[in-house]
């Protein structure tokens, strides 16, 4: 066993915890925007939907988890090109929806 | 306006951070550490990457559990929720039969998930059942430890039988909570009994049924004890749903790494379609 | 004549809700019930709509009985406490719901409901839904829809109760402007006297299912036949006394004696009540003001208004005067009553003299 056991049986590895590092930066950058530039109040998107900010986070993160998630159901490995449209897809979302 | 910012606010959701800590997120984090690894037991483990997510994606077994869990979520749904609508507009307003229909409707709810699974499991029986027997009586060949229809058959309807009482409850809640003068001022327009229930009685009940709807989906598409205790996921794996396939990989074949792959496809399904749920039926509420 | 009501009675099971009840509502006129909650208003609106059948007496509207003709026949509309509009339907559906249940052209339904908005100054709300407006909107919409179908009678059942203050006020100044012209009756329930001062017309007070007084408004508030009506249609309570007539005199108990006034003046002596509205008895001496001292129990303050509650021979008596006047709670205060605006009642609560004032 390495390191304390209090770690060990969440099993770290260090991709996953970059992943959740990820999330946990997207939220503290969505504190500070709208802290510098408030602004995340509901408006009306493309899609008629009322949306906040913390909503169009969240429906970029989980439409690219499904983006990943299919490509590897279809193609498979490498991931890069899925990252690729996962960032324009968020981008999307945060400007149109 | 002028927003007053008080950070004492956040000292009171501190004891469900962190209980929502403990009791999901964490673990949560742990599934997806075990997904991209391998292990043998004793806590060593190997990078697997996202093989195991490639294989669950590429699976026949999973499509077929997905599949299966899909039609049996929407026939449950599509029963449920009708049939518990009907039942809270049949019942009484006021007077004794209230809480005689009330408790009656209870009742179900309060059965733990595993009787409800053994009571089914013996109603059903064949030879023995009175449910089985009273099928077979009728001339027609019923058997669900054989018959994958048969098995069907008595899934849906025991979960019918189990969760219409939670709709029937939360519409009836809802429906209680309309006041009189609605119902006053349809009459003195003139409208009739559809469109009472049209106009008045339905939007009124929009935020429940879209509770009612919620709850179901998110029980039966994780539905389990039930089902394991009736018919074991069979015959063959007919009734095998997500959450009964999901646990024989784990615990059966103690598959740590696919299982946990496969749980996190499957919650981001459930996260999917609440979401989807829920926004399409708030959309209408903001114009 | 227009609504009439023969010996209505209304009972469930053995509960008499509405006592034995005769009135007459003539077109045209804005008729207000006064009542405490629970006197019985609600029900007798119900009645009047036909929601509910009175257990006995008939019901007759130009000329013809309506008992057992089915509400939405009878051509009515009600307005209530709560705003009730069709929740998903807009503005102006809400407001056409009426006229196209009734089968009226498209082209008609839209004038008629442009105008009635126009009225309650709902134009620029037409699209949105109920949901999306202020109370005093959402009872607006409320109110339109009642309108709009030139309804033979309108019941509108504490319709400013759920607003607040600055929204009632505003709707308060409004109303009687909604239903002016035309035939229609209109029944106004309420239980503050201020608002059927304000709106004039027909008053009836009503206590415990009983009409204690028909007429209009002014009179009932000037020449209440009863000790009933008197305390119905005061705000806050009148004040009363038992007292004892002799000669000139008014003696409450044995140690208050105050003078007869005018009004009681040819009264014979014996037991009477008295009584004497809070406005009535002011901080200030004036002409024809009789002392009296009692001990302070509350002093408040209210915008330009102060009222003192304070004791008078073992009872609470109330005066309600303009200007700020400072009590302390507990001191000893002399207040002036002014004998000439009494109203004298017998034993039996019967009006025997009084009133009369401006």
């Amino acid at each position: 066993m390495q390191g304390t056991d209090l770690i060990s049986w969440m099993a770290w590895t260090w991709p996953t915890a970059a992943f959740f590092a990820f999330i946990l930066a997207c939220l503290v950058g969505m504190m500070v925007w709208e802290i510098y530039s408030p602004g995340g109040a509901p408006r009306r998107g493309i899609l008629g939907l009322d949306t906040t900010r913390g909503d169009r986070l969240f429906i970029s993160l989980l439409g690219s988890a499904f983006i990943f998630l299919a490509w590897l159901g279809i193609a498979g490995p490498p991931l890069w090109a899925p990252l690729g449209i996962a960032v324009v897809f968020a981008f999307v979302v945060f400007r149109w929806v | 306006m002028n927003k007053v910012v008080n950070h004492k606010a956040w000292f009171f959701v501190l004891p469900v951070v962190l209980l929502v800590a403990f009791n999901a997120i964490i673990p949560l984090m742990t599934v997806v550490n075990f997904s991209v690894q391998e292990t043998f037991g004793d806590n060593v483990f190997f990078w697997a990457g996202v093989q195991w997510f490639e294989d669950v994606l590429n699976s026949e077994r999973f499509h077929a559990s997905l599949l299966r869990q899909i039609l049996f979520t929407g026939l449950v749904l599509v029963i449920e929720i009708p049939l518990g609508l009907v039942i809270a507009l049949a019942m009484p307003r006021k007077g004794f039969w209230v809480s005689v229909c009330l408790v009656l409707m209870a009742l179900p709810l309060l059965i733990p998930w595993n009787v409800v699974g053994a009571m089914w499991n013996i109603m059903a029986l064949p030879d023995i059942g009175l449910l089985g027997r009273g099928i077979n009586a009728l001339g027609i060949d019923f058997n669900y430890t054989r018959q994958p229809v048969s098995a069907w058959f008595t899934v849906v309807l025991m979960d019918v039988w189990h969760w219409t009482s939670l709709v029937v409850l939360l519409c009836y809640a809802g429906l209680v909570s309309i006041p009189d003068a609605y119902y006053q001022a349809a009459k003195i327009d003139g409208a009739r009994p559809w469109a009472v229930f049209r106009y008045i009685q339905l939007p009124k009940l929009k935020y429940v049924l879209t509770i009612a709807i919620l709850l179901r989906f998110m029980d039966s598409f994780m539905i389990y004890t039930e089902v394991v205790v009736l018919t074991g996921g069979g015959p063959g794996n007919s009734t095998t749903f997500l959450s009964i396939d999901l646990v024989k990989a784990a615990l059966g074949q103690f598959d740590l790494g696919p299982a946990a792959a496969m749980s996190l496809i499957y919650f981001l399904i459930i996260l999917l379609f609440s979401w989807l749920f829920y926004t399409l039926m708030m959309r209408n509420e903001a114009r | 004549m227009a609504l009439e009501l023969r010996n209505v009675t209304y009972r469930v099971g053995a509960d008499l809700h509405i006592g034995e009840t005769n009135l007459v509502l003539a077109d045209g006129t804005f008729n207000i019930l006064l009542g405490p909650t629970l006197a019985g208003k609600t029900t007798l609106m119900q009645l009047m709509a036909g929601l509910i059948e009175p257990t006995t007496g008939d019901l007759i509207f130009r000329g013809k009985s309506v008992r057992g003709v089915p509400v939405q026949k009878r051509n009515v509309a009600m307005v209530y406490q709560q705003f009730i509009n069709y929740p998903n339907f807009t503005v102006f559906e809400n407001i056409a719901s009426p006229l196209r249940v009734a089968g009226m052209p498209a082209d008609q339904i839209r004038e008629r409901v442009m105008s009635t908005a126009a009225l309650l100054r709902l134009t620029p709300m037409l699209e949105r839904r109920p949901g999306e407006l202020s109370g005093g909107q959402q009872q607006r919409t409320a109110i339109a829809r009642a309108l709009v179908k030139d309804s033979d009678l309108i019941l509108l059942d504490e319709p400013l109760a759920n607003l607040d203050y600055k929204l009632r006020e505003e709707l308060r100044d409004e109303l009687p402007r909604f239903f002016e012209g035309g035939k229609r009756i209109v029944v106004y329930a309420t239980t503050e006297p201020t608002e059927a001062l304000l709106f004039g017309g027909n008053t009836a007070t009503l206590h415990e299912g009983r009409i204690t007084q028909f007429g209009p408004t002014e009179e009932t508030y000037r020449q209440p036949s009863d000790l009933v009506t008197a305390e119905v249609f005061s705000d806050p309570p009148i004040n009363t006394a038992p007292v004892a007539k002799r000669g000139g005199d008014i003696l409450i108990g044995s140690a208050i004696r105050l003078p007869a006034g005018k009004n009681a003046a040819a009264l014979r002596d014996g037991d009477y009540t008295l009584g004497i509205r809070p406005h009535h008895i002011s901080p200030v001496a004036r002409d024809g003001g009789a002392p009296v001292e009692g001990r302070v129990i509350v002093a408040e303050l209210s915008g330009s208004e102060s009222v003192v509650h304070f004791d008078l021979d073992g009872r609470t008596w109330v005066s309600q005067s303009h200007g700020i006047h400072p009590f302390e709670v507990g001191s000893m205060a002399r207040l002036y009553v002014d004998m000439d605006q009494s109203f004298f009642f017998d034993r039996g609560g019967r009006f025997v003299a009084g009133g009369g004032y401006g």
